[in-house]
């Protein structure tokens, strides 16, 4: 009996360019309000003149199996949030709103979900399940040119995904979290290596850039 | 442009025609009157009307003095300056501009959701969009133009005395305020009445508005309501 | 339960309709044996079933394929083309923006008439009918004075010569591209040396990547197919990338090692690295000998003179950098340099180019898998004749001055106007910002402000912008997502043709360019009596763009226009095809029908007065599109107007004389916008709306700069006051802001009174949208190419002064003009006659707007290297 479906997503982080293809398709795919995001391309700096680096960390909702954001949600809202027998998080407008939605929000360690502006209600990226229900790849998979997203079953070993994965070292952010996140990272010890005490944290001129966190794995 | 038309005007509600036909018909001219207006460019037929005593005289009753806005050294000089307005109020120009679409209102781009709405609205109804649109089906001009022929279709058939079609008919009108018009209608025109550069578009604002608020507590339902401005 | 039987059943409908509808676009992935995640396809929020149009992307020039997904006549999405062989299914952040054109409440959709002074914003709406009744009677009158008093200034033109069918329809030889302030040093350099004016790397497949000032990661030609490959080639083929710029781009991000150097002195590293690489034994001998036309002796001998040290002088780098990374290039396997444009917009920027381009020649990189190619494309015709013939050329397009420049001086036609130069009664503006994207924007708004420079204007205009402002007429032109263009780049090794269609009818009373100068051609000439009514006989735009497409080699037997309107490019993307292709068209033999009435001239071929092929060991080759058929790497033309024949270095002297607390001024773009039309699409602007000036960490400490502090820049002609962005990724002696900023124009976002919509009035969560640059940054030319400087200003920064606010911009007039006239001081005095008809390069401009049709002025070579794929069966 096939083993079910299960889905995951690898960042290559070698072949990010930092082109912000992804960000600009999920808000053209999903309909994002200017404000929020569903998916972040952070830009890192380290380093002096001329031996600057410069790296790019592209951050999406990892759909952990154990979610934080769930987890966070008061008692009698548990089904506010749900988590698919496919892997992804999903989560009912008309239950997960106001201080419950404030609620599931503060409780992601990845600070990925948003309070919609206008709605009041959470909102996060769902691997933009509508396009997958459809049979298509995530608006952030189809349009990356450099590359580096790949996703899909990480159950089958045929799929692309279980073969990168098979085929790089890869890691998550925050394992010490402890939501077991299904979105994985190869080259992520780039980022650690490049190192928070060296790095620089950008100033905000733009909306990708924040203030870089403690990621370790 | 269109010629000169015969407008009939009903000023106050106290004055309202007793007779459910006249009411609806009086209804429909002044939706065909505001149509005009925000769709297209004056023109010398109109001006001229809206010039004359008998029309003017009209309109003074809702504190408005169409004679005074228009007045000017030639005919041709007031519509070079009316059509400047125009463009200016509704088109393009030193800032602010007032894109006259409900989708524009609504969701900051031409052709949005509400534009398919008001053509699926004009399905539902049984009318065409107008023959040879000029427009988008939401632009204020074309909604009022929906209200002007649904409110015909109400009078053609209460002077028929075919009660349960005009009914309907009133209904759609109801409902078209409720989810279009009165949904941006009376807040658009206020802006216009405080923002448009010529007094004579600024006072169509006003009616605008004004009318509409009279159409909220027709059909009894809810306008957006008046807005105080500070600066922009 | 309820969830899941949900989804079961939208997979269920959805994946039928998937499968159905998208069936042509097809390029999965492997996601699962259950169930293959096709890469694009519509999966619209209402469920509804979407139509999904092929189409060509025009949000930036590389002319990327797309999918649009249309429901209810409306555009809901934009996608890629998998079958695109450029981008193969993915579209940047700009093309994902793409539609939001198309829905901006500022379009202009009615002509307007102004009804105020010029730039005074009053306007009136106007028929189509009294527009180009005027605008012909305006025409009309010029004619009979004189036509080439009849004017017309284009930017992004991709109608492939419609344009020059009108003008020269009209008798005028009064056109101007924009190319100056684009790439023309490079294709001038390009164009001398190997025929082609631009190159397609073969990234994938290379070891090493030398990237002079390019930005291939954010913009550049061609940013999303190039870089896939480039991406490609670094991972799979483990191939290095070094970037010199004085910037950290994106592109410096993603190397492997960022050099930083000194602005204008890309050209002398890149001679010191082919001296090293001639000095070590390491250079192709044979493919210098064979192939260009010097000896390996000669070129070493010349190229003694730039010593490592003495580049190291010049730019900053250090010699054993310099000396390490010559090696590297040239003994890493299949290697290729990549430039533009960081490296040629400068004073020096033709010589510049060529010095990069000889990287590839003494390593024998030039043509090969791996290497540094010719640029790959497919031709398509100049439209249904007759065609007119053309009337001489417009001293404002052609300035003796620049004898070689084949792509015109466009940045020198506002002083030239403004001189009274050549009298211009009317101007036509297309799709072109001058004001905005030229330098020295303030001689631009002085003519186009002057009614006695420009007496009547009309400008072709989908936005208003500070240019269209200024205008007479404003005649409403449509996106890209509502017209017919054909289209080819050399985007990949596989050339394409693809179509630009409408994928919805134009909004409001938008009309096509196309439409537009078809109905003012029947205008002008009612009767016929004034000969250009014929050349505009042809029927639709439509039929024209089918004409020029089916003139295609192959493209009618595989399906002609029908199979373009359906699948939007052809051939289609074939990864093996790619992977498998055969470099080498210098080396392909010539066949006896070619040979068959050649004579010789030393060692090129030479039939019917044109140079046909070249001998090499006794074999007769195609060689390069030159009028020796050799590499150039001397070029006798240059010497004849005094410039340097051999690959050169020329230092720029304003920077030699640079006092030590002066800066170099750069300007750069976004990797989310173009140089001027993306502003008002949101979800760019979000990302990118202010542009502070990148100051490195020790400059601004100098000057008691802090991150954010107000600063005033400086420049030869004027001062602007902007904000400073403190930095490690910059130059210490370079200061760089981006385009796309400081429009005078508004875009609804966050100042629109008209609008509830929440993303407008509330979730805006920006005001700056930043300080432009160009007003300050004089005009400086190239004196081979004619190219723009832009690189090259000399400026000073302090903290702001006392009084001066954000956004404050002045220019002055006099020392604009000191400029223009100190940039044509350098330009040659040697003067010939018909200059411009001497060189097989700038008549071949020419030929491709009149006779052959677009792609790059490249058609004509290329049509020398048939398609290996022989598309003709």
């Amino acid at each position: 009996m096939a083993k079910k479906i299960k889905y995951a997503m690898v960042i290559d982080i070698n072949r990010c360019i930092g082109c912000k293809a992804c960000m600009t398709s999920c808000k053209a795919e999903n309909e994002v309000p200017l404000g929020v995001f569903r998916n972040h391309v952070r830009e890192l700096e380290k380093g002096i003149y001329p031996n600057m680096k410069k790296i790019f960390l592209p951050v999406l909702c990892n759909q952990c199996d154990k979610p934080a954001c769930k987890a966070a949600l008061p008692e009698g809202y548990e089904d506010a949030i749900t988590k698919r027998d496919d892997g992804i998080v999903v989560w009912d407008e008309a239950k997960c709103k106001g201080k419950v939605a404030e609620a599931a929000i503060e409780g992601c360690p990845y600070s990925n979900p948003y309070m919609h502006p206008q709605k009041n209600v959470f909102q996060k990226c769902d691997y933009c399940a509508h396009r997958v229900d459809a049979g298509l790849q995530p608006a952030c998979v189809a349009t990356c040119i450099g590359g580096a997203r790949i996703f899909g079953d990480v159950n089958d070993s045929t799929s692309d995904v279980f073969k990168y994965m098979a085929t790089h070292s890869t890691h998550v952010l925050k394992p010490e979290e402890g939501t077991e996140p299904n979105t994985y990272y190869v080259a992520l010890d780039r980022i650690t290596a490049e190192r928070l005490e060296g790095s620089q944290q950008l100033p905000p001129t733009d909306a990708t850039e924040i203030a870089v966190e403690n990621f370790s794995g | 442009m269109s010629s000169s038309k015969q407008v009939n005007v009903r000023p106050t509600s106290t004055e309202m025609a007793e007779s459910g036909p006249c009411e609806a018909e009086n209804r429909a001219n002044v939706y065909e009157f505001l149509s005009r207006i925000f769709l297209e460019e004056m023109d010398s037929g109109l001006l001229q009307a809206l010039q004359s005593d008998e029309v003017a005289g009209i309109f003074l009753d809702w504190g408005i003095n169409f004679q005074e806005d228009l007045a000017g050294e030639n005919q041709n000089e007031i519509l070079e300056q009316l059509a400047h307005a125009y463009c200016d109020t509704f088109v393009t120009g030193e800032d602010p501009v007032f894109s006259p679409y409900e989708s524009v209102w609504k969701t900051g781009c031409l052709e949005g959701k509400s534009t398919l709405l008001v053509e699926e609205f004009y399905t539902k109804c049984s009318l065409g969009l107008p023959k040879n649109c000029p427009e988008f089906a939401d632009h204020l001009g074309i909604e009022f133009d929906l209200m002007s022929r649904l409110a015909k279709k109400e009078a053609e058939f209460r002077l028929a005395a075919q009660t349960a079609q005009a009914e309907n008919y009133h209904k759609f009108q109801q409902a078209f305020l409720k989810n279009h018009l009165l949904a941006w209608g009376p807040e658009f025109s206020a802006k216009i009445e405080r923002w448009a550069s010529h007094p004579f578009y600024q006072h169509i604002g006003k009616l605008s508005c004004e009318f509409l608020r009279m159409e909220a507590e027709e059909f009894e339902l809810e306008s957006e309501p008046y807005m105080e401005f500070s600066e922009n | 339960m309820q969830l899941k039987r949900r989804k079961f059943i939208q997979l269920g409908s959805a994946a039928g309709a998937a499968l159905t509808v998208g069936s042509q676009f097809g390029m999965k992935a492997k996601a699962s044996a259950l169930m293959e995640l096709k890469q694009t396809g519509s999966a619209s929020p209402t469920g509804k079933k979407n139509q999904e149009i092929p189409y060509t992307c025009l949000t930036c020039n590389i002319e990327d394929g797309g999918i649009a997904y249309v429901e209810d006549g409306r555009i809901r999405r934009l996608e890629g083309n998998p079958n695109h062989p450029g981008n193969r299914g993915k579209l940047c952040a700009k093309g994902n923006a793409g539609h939001l054109h198309v829905y901006d409440p500022t379009r202009i959709l009615n002509p307007l008439k102004r009804v105020g002074p010029r730039g005074s914003g009053k306007w009136k709406r106007i028929t189509w009918d009294e527009a180009l009744s005027e605008v012909a009677g305006k025409i009309q009158g010029a004619m009979d004075i004189d036509p080439m008093s009849v004017m017309f200034q284009y930017g992004r033109n991709r109608t492939h010569g419609l344009v020059y069918r009108f003008m020269n329809a009209l008798g005028s030889g009064t056109v101007n591209n924009h190319t100056s302030i684009c790439e023309c040093n490079k294709k001038v350099a390009m164009e001398h040396a190997w025929g082609p004016d631009i190159e397609t790397p073969d990234f994938a497949h290379t070891k090493y990547i030398l990237n002079f000032g390019s930005n291939l990661a954010e913009a550049a030609y061609f940013h999303n197919p190039y870089i896939q490959r480039l991406m490609d080639g670094k991972i799979e083929n483990k191939a290095k990338l070094v970037t010199f710029d004085p910037r950290m781009t994106n592109t410096g991000a993603i190397s492997d090692e960022w050099i930083p150097l000194k602005p204008a002195t890309d050209g002398v590293v890149a001679l010191a690295m082919c001296n090293v690489i001639l000095q070590e034994g390491l250079a192709d001998t044979e493919f210098i000998r064979k192939y260009t036309n010097v000896t390996a002796h000669q070129l070493t001998e010349h190229l003694k003179q730039y010593t490592p040290e003495f580049a190291e002088k010049e730019s900053g780098v250090s010699a054993d950098t310099i000396r390490r990374i010559a090696i590297e290039f040239a003994t890493a396997g299949p290697a290729t340099t990549y430039t533009y444009r960081g490296s040629s917009m400068h004073q020096n920027g033709v010589y510049t180019e060529k010095a990069t381009m000889m990287l590839n020649v003494v390593t024998g990189n030039i043509e090969k898998r791996g290497g540094f190619n010719l640029p790959r494309g497919l031709g398509f015709g100049g439209g249904p004749g007759p065609h007119p013939p053309k009337p001489p050329h417009s001293i404002l397009k052609y300035p003796p001055e620049y004898p070689l420049a084949s792509h015109h001086v466009s940045h020198h036609v506002s002083h030239s106007i403004l001189e009274g130069r050549q009298k211009i009664n009317v101007f036509m503006l297309y799709c072109h910002n001058p004001l905005y994207t030229q330098p020295d924007g303030d001689t631009w708004k002085q003519i186009l402000t002057s009614e006695k420079h420009i007496p009547y204007s009309v400008s072709f205009s989908i936005n208003m912008d500070d240019s269209t402002k200024y205008a007479d007429i404003i005649l409403p032109d449509t996106t890209f997502l509502e017209r017919w263009d054909p289209e080819s780049m050399p985007s990949s090794a596989l050339g394409w043709v693809g179509l630009r269609q409408p994928v919805i009818k134009p909004l409001g009373n938008a009309k096509a360019f196309r439409d537009t100068i078809y109905e003012l051609a029947q205008k002008i000439d009612p009767d016929g009596k004034r000969g250009v009514k014929k050349y505009f006989s042809y029927g639709s735009a439509e039929s024209y763009v089918k004409n020029q497409l089916e003139a295609t080699p192959g493209l009618k037997a595989a399906g002609g226009f029908k199979l373009l309107k359906k699948y939007g490019v052809w051939p289609f993307y074939d990864k093996k095809k790619e992977d498998n292709f055969k470099f080498g068209a210098h080396e392909e033999t010539l066949s006896e029908s070619d040979l068959a009435g050649t004579t010789l001239e030393g060692r090129t071929l030479m039939k019917g007065g044109k140079s046909v092929g070249l001998m090499v060991d006794g074999k007769a080759v195609r060689g390069f599109g030159t009028p020796s058929r050799t590499f150039q790497v001397n070029v006798p033309e240059w010497e004849h107007y005094g410039f340097e024949p051999m690959p050169h270095y020329e230092a720029i002297e304003d920077h030699k004389r640079m006092k030590s607390d002066e800066l170099l001024l750069s300007t750069y773009k976004p990797n989310v916008h173009t140089q001027s039309r993306t502003p008002n699409l949101k979800w760019l602007q979000e990302l990118h709306h202010r542009n502070p000036a990148w100051i490195n960490t020790e400059t601004a400490k100098a000057r008691g700069i802090g991150n954010d502090d107000l600063i005033r820049i400086t420049s030869p002609i004027g001062y602007m006051v902007t904000k400073a962005r403190v930095t490690e990724g910059i130059h210490p002696q370079v200061v760089a802001i981006a385009t796309s900023s400081g429009m005078s124009n508004k875009s609804t976002l966050g100042n629109y009174g008209g609008s509830k919509d929440p993303d407008i009035v509330q979730n805006t969560w920006w005001d700056d949208t930043g300080v432009h640059p160009n007003q300050i940054i004089p005009v400086s030319t190239d004196p081979i190419g004619g190219g723009m400087g832009w690189f090259d200003t000399v400026i000073t920064v302090t903290k702001a002064k006392s009084g001066d606010k954000y956004g404050d911009t002045r220019s002055d007039r006099g020392a604009a003009r000191k400029a223009f006239e100190k940039a044509l001081s350098k330009a040659t005095k040697v003067r010939t006659e018909d200059a411009h008809n001497t060189t097989a390069k700038t008549n071949v401009r020419d030929e491709i707007h009149t006779e052959v049709g677009g792609v790059f002025g490249t058609t004509a070579k290329l049509r020398d290297f048939e398609d290996p794929f022989n598309t003709t069966a």
